[in-house]
């Protein structure tokens, strides 16, 4: 507990009402809550580490600027959620042509081998071929799997944050998943990625 | 393809995902899927394979940070929160202090700029100057020129008056000539009068010829003769006055001739008919 009795299991409400009245330490108790669902949105969108380090540190001084202004309409974690996703999809769209080079290069890198079989991928392959097929995506296709696989939203509120119809995001879902396991099918031996 | 009334085609697979990672929570949506599973293999196709992808996705561990990197996130943060916040006083700084820069580099370039005009009009005056100059020199050239001409003119007229001498010489010449042709008339009338006398020439009798030549045609009188005849050729009013001027010394030619003998006259006056002036 801090000097003001708040912790990181404080309200939103009471933690921004705090840091409005210059308790910066409020703010850290907001960084201290979301900073792991923030970081891992934006890492599962834009693959890299250190993009994702820099874009979560974007977010929350975006969100430490921005705070005072903030007026309750929706709930904090949706505000910041939102601003995470928006930063990611800004980002993919400043790096579109530097991403599809790189993962055209690996894809052609890849394909020079044979079909690798499930039981031989490591681990470390594993999560490198599905980052290169999630960096396939389009950008909102990419952050509608994100949300929805990852993070477990709604079509509801990712309409809300795309500002789409729900249709529409349902539709980006499952073409996602198409996309996906179409690349999956040029590099493994689909037959063996079978699950219980 | 046997859909229900309430799902059609794109619904049941775009739902289909949602089923697969059971997140489907409308039961009369899950029963029509199975059933589509069940009666259309193209549906089940799709349903094997997206089953597959999410099997392989399960399966992946996304590598992420370990838990110091959580724990000084909020420090780094607020790290770039205290330096965000001097860019933002210098950048308020910079706010104020480029439009004052552009400012005084406006000002600067504006007076450059009229130093330049002025710089230019100097050139220009300068051209002007040497237009000036060189129109001067074409100036004092035609004056040259000019002079040249005048010179020539001068020369021309120096060549007219010497012409308007020759020509006042002439009309100089012309009453002696005039004066010689009535001599030559007169020795003529002479020579008729000595060849008169049977080829001898008598004093006396010349001297009787000569007052009758002088009786005549005033030939022994040449200063009325002369002035007479040059009363006839040039008026004093005229611009030959020199010829008016010049009488007394043709006077003074005639008076000498008078007093020399008369074959030297008659020489004086062979020469003077071979120079035919």
């Amino acid at each position: 507990m801090t000097g003001n009795n708040l912790d990181i299991n404080s309200t939103d409400e009471e933690l921004i009402l705090s840091f409005n009245r210059g308790d910066k330490n409020a703010f850290n108790l907001i960084v201290r809550k979301y900073q792991k669902k923030v970081y891992w949105t934006v890492r599962k969108m834009v693959l890299d580490h250190d993009d994702a380090d820099d874009l979560t540190q974007e977010v929350f001084i975006k969100l430490y600027r921005s705070l005072g202004e903030f007026r309750g309409e929706s709930k904090l974690f949706t505000y910041v959620y939102k601003m995470a996703i928006n930063y990611s999809l800004n980002h993919l769209n400043r790096n579109k042509k530097i991403l599809s080079r790189k993962s055209g290069m690996d894809n052609s890198q890849l394909r020079s081998h044979d079909k690798i079989a499930d039981e031989q991928i490591s681990s470390k392959d594993r999560t490198r071929l599905l980052e290169e097929a999630i960096s396939s995506l389009p950008e909102q296709q990419r952050a509608v799997f994100t949300m929805r696989y990852y993070d477990n939203l709604t079509y509801e509120e990712i309409s809300g944050i795309m500002n789409k119809s729900v249709g529409g995001m349902k539709a980006n879902y499952f073409h996602a998943i198409r996309k996906i396991e179409k690349y999956l099918k040029g590099n493994i031996k689909f037959e063996l990625l079978e699950i219980n | 393809m046997n859909t229900n009334n309430h799902y059609n085609k794109d619904d049941l697979f775009h739902s289909l995902p949602d089923y697969i990672s059971s997140n489907v929570g409308d039961k009369n949506l899950i029963s029509e899927i199975e059933k589509e599973i069940q009666q259309n293999p193209e549906y089940k196709r799709e349903y094997e394979n997206m089953k597959h992808t999410f099997g392989f996705l399960k399966s992946v561990e996304p590598e992420g940070p370990g838990e110091s990197y959580f724990n000084n996130l909020s420090v780094r943060i607020n790290e770039r929160v205290s330096r965000k916040s001097i860019w933002e006083e210098i950048s308020l700084f910079w706010k104020i202090l480029v439009p004052v820069i552009s400012i005084i580099i406006i000002a600067i370039l504006l007076y450059n700029n009229s130093g330049s005009d002025k710089t230019k009009n100097q050139i220009t005056d300068n051209k002007n100057t040497k237009v000036e100059t060189k129109e001067k020199i074409d100036g004092a050239q035609n004056n040259k020129v000019e002079t040249k001409e005048k010179i020539n003119e001068s020369q021309n007229s120096k060549v007219n008056t010497s012409q308007k001498e020759t020509v006042t010489l002439t009309g100089d010449k012309n009453p002696e000539l005039h004066t010689i042709s009535k001599s030559r008339n007169a020795k003529e009338k002479f020579g008729e009068t000595l060849k008169s006398k049977d080829g001898i020439v008598n004093f006396d009798d010349l001297s009787v010829n000569v007052g009758h030549v002088k009786a005549d045609d005033n030939f022994l009188s040449p200063s009325n003769s002369i002035v007479e005849n040059t009363d006839e050729i040039v008026s004093p009013e005229n611009e030959d006055d020199l010829l008016y001027i010049n009488d007394s010394e043709d006077d003074d030619y005639e008076d000498e001739f008078l007093k020399l003998p008369p074959e030297e006259q008659r020489e004086i006056l062979k020469d003077l008919n071979k120079s035919q002036i």
